[in-house]
């Protein structure tokens, strides 16, 4: 019994997690924990429906705040790591804006741009460019200078060096940076649709918010874990070919 | 000097992605003589019956050859934002936030009364007067709307029973999550009410029925951009013809006017759209001559400020322009 | 590149970016019209008269009490949790998937859960702030514990020191900086977490301030408003930064 406990403890973990909730809602009806089985009904509902269809807009927005986050944060991050003024000079500000609560930007972009996508890039924008600058600009700041060294007394131009020196070797901290840079991304598309309530997944939010309807609410809360999780494997698995390739080197 | 290019670079960028985004927040202009399409905001997110006479309005001004589209938004704060952007020419939202707008300078005016209150106060059977919602969760649709207003007006005559406000935007919202026992009362529109039947039957009754108490209060009123007013007259008066005679249109056809309900508003059949016509001309709650009186306009404007709800008011002048729709009047006769 | 030019030249860029930025804003505030982008200037004047006339100490009063009693709280149950997580690992495989999962969701999405389940009550807004601060809180704590995974005994004796020295002074220290690092973003999400109910369902507080300026169009308030509440977040983690500074140096003087 323990070896299998020890075997899987995630799908056994949550097994228990999910037959105690079934079991708790059915037999206390908390108001708040509808039982898991009307959450899975509502969810194969909220399939059939096509209402998911909406992502689509939330996608396409979140892309696009994303390329933005990476043009930027690269560019930003290749500023900090290779100058030491500059990296000096930004760290009070970049400090500062890992600081703020950014959700309570999302109402002056509402103002600004109200419905339109510029309100949901700028979130997704605000939500993750700085700690991607900052994970980035960690392996910006490490390149390790006696490959360089090497590469350049090989007469290898810049290009050269960029793809096949200085790409790989930060590879994982540049895919780790891409992993936050896409959980915060979502966090920041998400919350932004929701506060404008009319737009993309959020408007499903918003709609099972403002009418208490608990088991849609749940079931969208899952369909975004499944989004995140299936994100979270795909550069999983980009980070492990990367490295891999790296370490054949 | 690599200093100084870094330095100059990132100002550049900064001021260059500010002044990007700075520029789609401007004021839209026109040029004299331009035409200009007949686009409209809506400040709800689906078509609603109390927007019905709107929406024939804007189809005979297809049939007319303009360029018409209808924007569906949420929140009243949306069409004043899109009006002022240029995305829309023309709006439709709740004369407390039009009016708030006004005060703070955004420069629209409102041309034409869309409509007189349709509201009702639901509470549970319990409640038989506003000051038994004394801790009671109501609900309002924004901080500044119809609702807000409404509901301050009521409790203004008991000032003892303080509830507890949520914010819930959306009539049909609120009564789900009054059904689902988060909200005890609320402001509900008149065509919702049989779905609150419906759902919790005999829980609910209203104890205060603004559509006949108040119907001197502007509830929602058609505004669009000053410098329209003046650039482009022509249309500006043929969209007020358009919306009176689709308001006459429907006291005359009320049959008509059911139909076209049962054909827009979704989730409506053919008896429930009859029953709204009925309801809705009945309570007179379309102004034939486009409203917007002079005295009803004071009405609203002190309602706001006795309410609390705002603490800036336009001035009269600077809230509607009765030009447009005096000539119109003119024109087609009262 | 001498010291004293590079610090120069540090500040000098420092300098210009607020410069830069603040031009900008008064700028940009001003060729607009004003109506969704107030110049700077503008903004500062209302936030001044908001501060003197009790408007914003009573709003911040009335939100921090949530984040008052949640952010402790979070602490208290957050760092033993996430130190149990690092020192077991059945536990650990079993369960710290959970607060990742927390992490990567938009906790808004959450709220109305905790007012179905809570009432419109201080205790709501607590939970609110303790499902946005606790899982980092806990996550940075057990990475603080498994960064250092040791035998407390056996490198006791290797370093012929004796084990609370070995705690003191190589364990805790290491450990700060997790564990810091998890209260910095605990203390920023739980601001965010304070607001929240109060953006949406719940007009009072900061958030309540700021959605009835939106709906009001009151730009120059809105901005105001949240320019509070980004200070708060600055200089609350500025503070934490200070203490963590502090803390780290006693320990290693001790």
């Amino acid at each position: 019994m323990t070896r299998l406990l020890q075997s899987y403890p995630q799908p056994l973990s949550a097994a228990a997690v999910v037959a105690g909730w079934e079991l708790a809602a059915r037999l206390l009806h908390p108001a708040w924990l509808p039982p898991a089985s009307a959450v899975a009904v509502d969810f194969w509902q909220l399939i059939r429906s096509g209402q998911l269809l909406l992502l689509g807009s939330t996608v396409r927005t979140l892309a696009l705040g994303l390329l933005i986050v990476f043009a930027a944060g690269a560019l930003l991050s290749l500023l900090v790591g290779l100058s030491r003024v500059m990296d000096e000079a930004l760290a009070p500000f970049f400090n500062a804006a890992l600081s703020i609560p950014t959700i309570a930007l999302v109402p002056v972009f509402i103002l600004l741009w109200g419905l339109s996508d510029a309100t949901r890039v700028a979130t997704v924008v605000s939500f993750a460019l700085v700690p991607l600058v900052v994970t980035w600009a960690v392996a910006a700041r490490d390149l390790p200078g006696q490959l360089l060294e090497m590469a350049r007394s090989f007469g290898a131009s810049p290009a050269q060096r960029l793809r096949f020196v200085i790409l790989p070797a930060g590879a994982p901290v540049l895919i780790v940076g891409v992993r936050i840079a896409v959980v915060q991304g979502i966090k920041g598309v998400v919350s932004a649709e929701i506060l404008i309530g009319v737009i993309g997944i959020g408007q499903l939010l918003q709609q099972a918010t403002l009418t208490f309807d608990l088991a849609r609410l749940y079931a969208l809360i899952l369909t975004l874990v499944f989004l995140s999780v299936i994100s979270y494997l795909l550069l999983d698995a980009l980070e492990r070919r990367t490295s891999r390739r790296t370490t054949r080197d | 000097m690599r200093r100084l290019f870094d330095r100059k670079l990132l100002g550049g960028l900064a001021v260059a992605l500010l002044a990007a985004c700075g520029g789609s927040s401007a004021v839209a202009g026109s040029q004299p003589n331009e035409t200009h399409p007949v686009k409209l905001a809506f400040s709800a997110a689906v078509p609603q019956v109390q927007k019905v006479p709107t929406i024939m309005a804007m189809d005979a001004l297809k049939a007319q050859g303009h360029d018409t589209s209808i924007t569906y938004l949420q929140q009243s704060e949306d069409p004043v934002q899109a009006v002022v952007r240029g995305d829309d020419n023309f709006g439709s939202a709740a004369t407390s936030t039009v009016f708030a707008a006004i005060a703070q300078g955004i420069p629209v005016k409102a041309i034409l009364q869309a409509q007189r209150p349709d509201y009702v106060l639901e509470a549970p059977v319990s409640v038989t007067s506003p000051a038994g919602l004394d801790g009671l969760r109501v609900g309002i649709h924004a901080q500044v709307s119809s609702t807000a207003l409404y509901t301050a007006l009521v409790m203004q005559k008991y000032p003892n029973a303080k509830p507890k406000i949520l914010v819930v935007p959306g009539s049909a919202n609120r009564i789900r999550a009054m059904v689902a026992g988060q909200l005890d009362a609320s402001m509900i529109q008149l065509p919702d009410l049989p779905t609150l039947d419906k759902l919790a039957p005999g829980k609910f009754h209203d104890i205060y029925d603004v559509a006949k108490e108040r119907p001197d209060l502007i509830d929602a009123v058609i505004f669009t951009r000053t410098d329209l007013i003046a650039s482009d007259p022509t249309l500006v008066k043929q969209f007020i013809t358009a919306s009176l005679q689709a308001n006459r249109k429907v006291y005359t056809d009320v049959q008509g006017f059911a139909s076209e309900i049962a054909k827009v508003v979704p989730n409506t059949t053919a008896e429930q759209a009859a029953v709204f016509a009925k309801l809705y001309t009945d309570s007179k709650v379309f102004p034939r001559d486009g409203g917007l009186l002079a005295a009803d306009v004071q009405t609203i404007l002190k309602a706001l400020t006795d309410s609390g709800l705002l603490k800036q008011v336009p001035a009269a002048s600077a809230a509607y322009d009765r030009g447009p729709l005096d000539e119109v009047l003119k024109a087609i006769g009262k | 590149m001498t010291e004293r030019r590079r610090r120069a030249a540090v500040l000098a860029v420092r300098a210009a970016i607020l410069a830069g930025l603040a031009l900008a804003w008064e700028w940009l505030g001003r060729a607009g019209g004003g109506f969704f982008l107030p110049p700077l200037t503008l903004t500062l004047g209302h936030l001044a008269a908001m501060a003197l006339n009790g408007t914003l100490g009573t709003a911040l009063l009335t939100s921090n009490a949530a984040l008052g009693i949640g952010l402790p709280v979070s602490i208290l149950v957050g760092v033993p949790a996430g130190l149990l997580l690092g020192r077991r690992r059945l536990l650990d495989r079993a369960f710290s998937y959970w607060l990742d999962v927390a992490l990567v969701i938009p906790m808004i999405a959450v709220v109305p859960a905790i007012i179905v389940a809570l009432g419109l009550t201080l205790t709501a807004r607590v939970a609110v702030v303790m499902l946005f601060a606790l899982p980092v809180i806990a996550l940075n704590a057990r990475a603080a514990v498994r960064l250092i995974d040791v035998d407390l005994t056996e490198m006791a004796r290797s370093f012929c020191a004796r084990p609370l020295q070995v705690w003191t002074k190589i364990i805790l220290p290491a450990a700060l900086g997790p564990l810091f690092g998890g209260l910095r973003l605990g203390l920023a999400r739980g601001i965010s977490g304070m607001i929240v109910v109060e953006l949406t369902l719940i007009p009072a507080g900061i958030g309540g301030l700021i959605s009835g300026y939106r709906s009001r169009f009151a730009a120059a308030d809105l901005y105001a408003a949240t320019l509070t509440i980004v200070l708060e977040g600055v200089v609350l983690i500025a503070v934490v930064q200070l203490l963590e500074g502090r803390l780290a140096r006693r320990l290693a003087g001790l």
